[in-house]
């Protein structure tokens, strides 16, 4: 192929010098040869690394950076109360973002000099229909980066306004995402049981918390591949609407009569009383079913962000206190079960006792000198507890409240449980052996005061707390059923009956007097504690008022606890904790049709009033005003009973004063009110 | 010289088939590439298809034109050569009086109906001609290239005016690849090693001190060392780019499903062209694409190892510098195994000046092959005892259209 050296006459140019340059050449050429070979080589080696060897790590960040995962939500499951009223509902809301990158680029698709300020005309649209600074959204649109959000949650009207004009002004960049915005239909009624629900639908405190993995909405998230701008890559179909119906729905046992009815209490209590807090559980004694939780100070779970973080603080179970007198009962039941003491056993009251080297008085410091130990419960007296703490001893003491569940959280399915304190017996010196007695040295949360004194009203067995009636799968497979459960037998039917007819005298003529309920067999105790302070020991002047009872005393339905924080003025636990209580059981008994065990006692005018009434007018009845009003009839003459019955059928609340017969109402009779609204009726 | 080259029948048949597959390819990547981006852009997504499909239509005619019907040496007469040298300064001053100015640098002349024209390509080619000339001519006459002499002084006077107006656009890759042809013209051409030594030495020196006069080239090239340092700023492109290339894997992603192109990678069709060549074709698709430029440097080489006019040898040594040695920087960049300098992937990035030219380098080559076996079978049949040519005369005088007889 080459040209043989004597060929080479053809070539004028070469000669000695050519074979010389021949050879030079063939050097040059074997030298770029092998350069840019060797390039070749190197090219080969590093994409047989990039794509062989780190080809996988490749893949996965190049996949980071084109999928982008949208997430979309279901709605948040139901919350119901014991009867199926919606307590808290979610709906699919629209939540506006932008790509401030899709927004700037669509001023000037092509490069060059921007044609619009974007950014800014967007601002000046939605400025007004937003709500919000013009400023701060043009800050917003003018970031890089393909998702920002701009305004979450908006109401439908505010979206359909928002719609329009993008669409009008054909703004891009900004687009919507469902997302679940949780309602409380009852607004702050039980606003600490239920909880509250965060911005990406995650529940941040009471059953919205506990029961979050049930509750939460599922989230689907679907991969979309987007270019450098966030533009979809390709279009893809949209998934068809995600499957409302996979939520599971949740029941609580929570009345929402009753609750209604403590809420009021609640509030009236606090107004009264200006109680620092306020705390009120209703419990069935024989189930351990939670009916009622009511907590002050309170919020609304709508608009959560907006209280102070201690107003949701669910008080039934979240704060410890000193029971005080209301655990005599309890103190009670253990020297009975270990036979130290018969109801009728002498005891004698001096008005004071020295233990080691203090007094313990009773609360006026006056002795009632020997007196049977039924009558000690009765009028509480300290003097007589202290001598039966004392026999008893710390090793028993302690040991009983374990057993009645002090000291250990009682397993309700509410977060933010407190766990109580409890002394160690090896630690505890004579007076505090003595004090014990007389609920102090013992720090407990309501709700295992109120379950506690439940193992006494139901029989003597101690119940697991539930507040989750039952969890229904959209199939109508229920999924969890709450039930009674008991942990254990604390006391014998005996001793239980013993101390409910204890308990049933504080309030029958005894302590808890304020507590009555006429025609009612109810059975209760009063406390009046001072206060624990957060700095330790005792705050002084502040007291904790409770009371604690249930009804009808032989027979128990509903068991009550009311613990009122620092109230100003009066504070014993029988001035203004019984009252609560009365007003409160008083209305969810007529509500609940649970008939008067003592109906010799009740006014005779309720055998004739009927008689009576129906011999001078007819009886009145709500008319029907139109437009879900109601016209009032005139209420004076007639019982709580009877008024209850009449707005029942009204669905009006009624808000009693007093007992007896009605002599007074507002509204006046005649009025127009509209469904649910309260009427007030005093009774004299 | 008629020895088969692989399955082909001669080096320069090789040529045009490797040419044409590389176009080929070239063709069906920037369509891929640049959809995308065209179909928001543009409204047409065949946009930048048309274009390349058009440019190489001209392109192969003249390829095949020159390939097959001129003679190069024609290009080489002084009328000729002054009027590339004048038509090579001129079209680069018209840049700095006409040209668009796209991303901050002025490099490209708008021309209406036809579309952008890019002088500094053509200006590459321009000089490799020029340059073959003047020190073939000193080759043939039994002297090497050296710096020790004036006309080769005024040769790299030359060439470095021609780089730094096109550095002055700015356009600092480009300019260093005119820089580093001419020097590659004098390494063929003999330069003496330690001259070489000299010139790499102070070119190197020179390259760095002109980086670091404008902060954006010294950012260029320090990210070049670690791109992952700064991912979203200045290492942007060389992270899509690897990211692009790595994510193709052995097989590739299908065709035209690559996800680089979807506004990740700035310049997927033209500069970094091969990246989402890579992607959607994978290890295997580079080993073809590698393998393609490897035939193609082999096959010059061997026309460049048999040319015997020193003309001829520089020009096809120049033209393999510009279509390998260009598309071997390309890929060294576009893998991170160099800055990231201008350069583009002969064929396979969209450019139609670059793609013209590097045709016209080709056909060159092929013109010289065509000359150098004329001259051959003149020697056979001489040796032989027959005339030069069958039939002497008439060929010869029709071939130069009337004019002098070539040398």
């Amino acid at each position: 192929m080459r040209y043989s050296n004597d060929s080479r006459r053809g070539e004028p140019s070469s000669g000695g010098p050519g074979k010389m340059f021949q050879r030079m050449q063939k050097n040059r050429i074997l030298c770029l040869f092998t350069l840019l070979s060797l390039f070749l080589v190197i090219v080969v080696g590093r994409l047989f690394w990039l794509q062989i060897i780190d080809g996988e790590r490749m893949m996965k960040m190049a996949e980071g950076q084109n999928t982008w995962n949208v997430s979309r939500n279901t709605p948040r499951g139901k919350i119901l109360d014991c009867n199926g009223e919606e307590l808290a509902v979610s709906i699919m809301v629209k939540s506006l973002y932008v790509n401030p990158d899709e927004m700037q680029r669509s001023a000037n698709p092509k490069g060059g000099a921007p044609a619009v300020d974007m950014p800014r005309l967007a601002a000046e649209k939605l400025a007004p229909v937003l709500g919000m600074p013009e400023q701060s959204l043009h800050d917003t649109f003018s970031l890089k980066g393909q998702f920002v959000w701009v305004k979450r949650m908006l109401d439908p009207a505010d979206y359909e306004r928002v719609a329009k004009v993008i669409k009008d002004n054909k703004l891009q960049g900004l687009h919507f995402l469902e997302e679940s915005k949780r309602y409380y239909t009852k607004k702050s009624m039980a606003a600490q049981v239920l909880g509250f629900v965060g911005m990406d639908d995650s529940g941040l405190a009471g059953i919205e918390l506990a029961l979050d993995s049930i509750l939460k909405g599922a989230t689907t998230y679907k991969s979309k591949k987007v270019d450098a701008h966030g533009r979809r890559m390709a279009e893809d179909v949209d998934d068809p609407t995600p499957d409302k119906s996979h939520l599971s729905t949740v029941y609580l046992t929570l009345d929402s009569k009753m609750q209604f009815v403590i809420e009021d209490a609640l509030d009236d209590a606090m107004k009264r009383t200006k109680a620092k807090s306020a705390a009120v559980v209703i419990m069935d004694p024989n189930t351990g079913a939670i009916l009622a939780m009511g907590s002050r100070p309170t919020f609304d779970p709508n608009n959560f962000g907006k209280y102070p973080a201690s107003t949701w603080l669910n008080r039934g179970i979240s704060i410890i206190y000193e029971p005080g007198s209301v655990f005599k009962p309890i103190v009670g039941c253990m020297a009975l079960t270990e036979n130290i003491i018969r109801p009728d056993s002498p005891i004698e009251d001096l008005g004071r006792v020295k233990v080691a080297d203090r007094y313990i008085r009773n609360w006026n410091g006056e002795g009632h000198g020997i007196i049977p130990f039924s009558d000690v419960i009765k009028y509480s007296i300290n003097t007589g507890m202290v001598q039966i703490g004392l026999k008893l001893g710390a090793e028993r003491e302690i040991d009983y409240a374990k057993k009645f569940g002090f000291g250990a959280v009682t397993g309700v399915e509410l977060p933010g449980e407190e766990d109580g304190i409890l002394y160690d017996p090896k630690s505890m010196y004579q007076p505090d052996v003595a004090t014990m007695a007389i609920g102090q040295g013992i720090a407990v949360t309501p709700l295992q005061m109120l379950r506690a004194i439940c193992a006494i009203a139901n029989g003597g067995e101690l119940l697991q707390p539930y507040i989750i009636d039952r969890i229904v799968a959209p199939n109508g497979e229920v999924i969890r059923q709450g039930g009674r459960k008991v942990v254990r037998r604390v006391v014998s039917e005996e001793v239980a009956k013993e101390m409910r007819i204890m308990m049933e005298s504080v309030v029958d003529g005894g302590g808890g007097r304020t507590a009555a309920i006429k025609g009612y067999r109810i059975a209760g105790k009063t406390g009046t504690a001072e206060k624990l302070s957060e700095h330790g020991g005792y705050a002084p002047g502040e007291y904790i008022a409770s009371f604690v009872g249930f009804v009808p005393a032989d027979k128990p339905q509903y068991a009550m606890l009311v613990m009122l924080d620092t109230p100003q003025g009066s504070f014993y636990g029988s001035q203004v904790s019984a009252p609560v209580f009365r007003d409160t059981l008083q209305q969810i008994l007529v509500a609940k049709g649970i008939q008067p065990s003592r109906k010799d006692e009740l006014p005779s005018f309720e055998a004739h009033a009927d008689k009576a009434l129906s011999l001078t007018r007819e009886k009145p009845v709500l008319k029907n005003g139109g437009n879900g009003m109601w016209q009032l009839p005139d209420f004076s003459g007639l019982d709580v009973r009877q008024a209850m019955t009449i707005l029942e059928e009204g669905g009006l609340a009624l808000e009693p004063y007093g007992s007896g017969t009605a002599f007074k109402q507002d509204p006046a009779a005649g009025q127009l009110v509209p469904e649910g609204s309260k009427v007030e009726i005093w009774f004299k | 010289m008629d020895k088969k080259f692989l399955f082909w029948h001669s080096p320069a048949e090789a040529i045009v088939w490797i040419v044409l597959l590389l176009m080929g390819i070239g063709a069906i990547n920037v369509f891929s590439a640049s959809y995308v981006q065209a179909g928001i852009n543009m409204h047409n997504p065949y946009y930048f298809l048309i274009r390349y499909v058009i440019f190489g239509i001209v392109g192969l005619a003249l390829f095949f034109w020159i390939g097959y019907r001129v003679n190069y040496k024609r290009l080489m007469t002084p009328r000729a050569l002054g009027l590339m040298a004048v038509v090579g300064v001129l079209s680069l001053l018209a840049v700095f009086a006409a040209g668009e100015v796209v991303n901050g640098a002025r490099r490209w002349i708008r021309i209406p109906g036809v579309g952008s024209f890019q002088p500094s390509e053509m200006v590459k080619l321009l000089e490799v001609i020029i340059g073959s000339h003047y020190l073939g001519e000193r080759m043939r006459q039994g002297l090497n290239a050296t710096f020790r002499d004036k006309d080769c002084l005024i040769l790299m006077g030359y060439s470095g005016l021609l780089g730094l107006f096109v550095f002055m656009q700015p356009d600092m890759g480009t300019a260093t690849i005119i820089w580093g042809l001419m020097m590659g013209l004098f390494f063929m051409a003999g330069l003496p090693w330690v001259e070489t030594g000299v010139v790499a030495l102070v070119g190197g020196l020179g390259l760095i001190t002109l980086a670091k006069m404008a902060p954006y080239r010294m950012a260029r090239l320090t990210q070049w060392l670690d791109p992952w340092k700064d991912a979203q700023g200045t290492g942007y492109q060389t992270v899509q780019s690897l990211l692009a290339i790595g994510s193709g894997g052995f097989s590739g992603m299908t065709w035209g499903q690559g996800t680089g192109k979807f506004f990740y990678l700035p310049e997927a069709h033209t500069d970094f062209a091969f990246a989402i060549f890579c992607q959607e074709w994978g290890f295997i698709g580079v080993l073809l694409m590698v393998a393609c430029f490897f035939l193609l440097l082999w096959a010059l080489v061997l026309i460049m190892w048999n040319t015997r006019n020193p003309r001829g040898f520089l020009l096809v040594g120049g033209v393999t510098m510009l279509v390998v040695g260009q598309s071997a920087a390309n890929m060294l960049m576009v893998s991170g195994c160099a800055p990231v300098i201008g350069v583009p992937l002969v064929f396979i990035s969209y450019g139609g000046t670059s793609m013209v030219t590097n045709l016209v380098g080709l056909g060159l080559v092929l013109s010289v092959y065509r000359d150098e076996k004329r001259k051959r079978e003149i020697v056979e049949r001489y040796n032989a005892g027959l005339p030069p040519v069958e039939k002497p005369g008439l060929r010869v005088v029709r071939r130069n259209g009337g004019r002098r007889p070539l040398r």
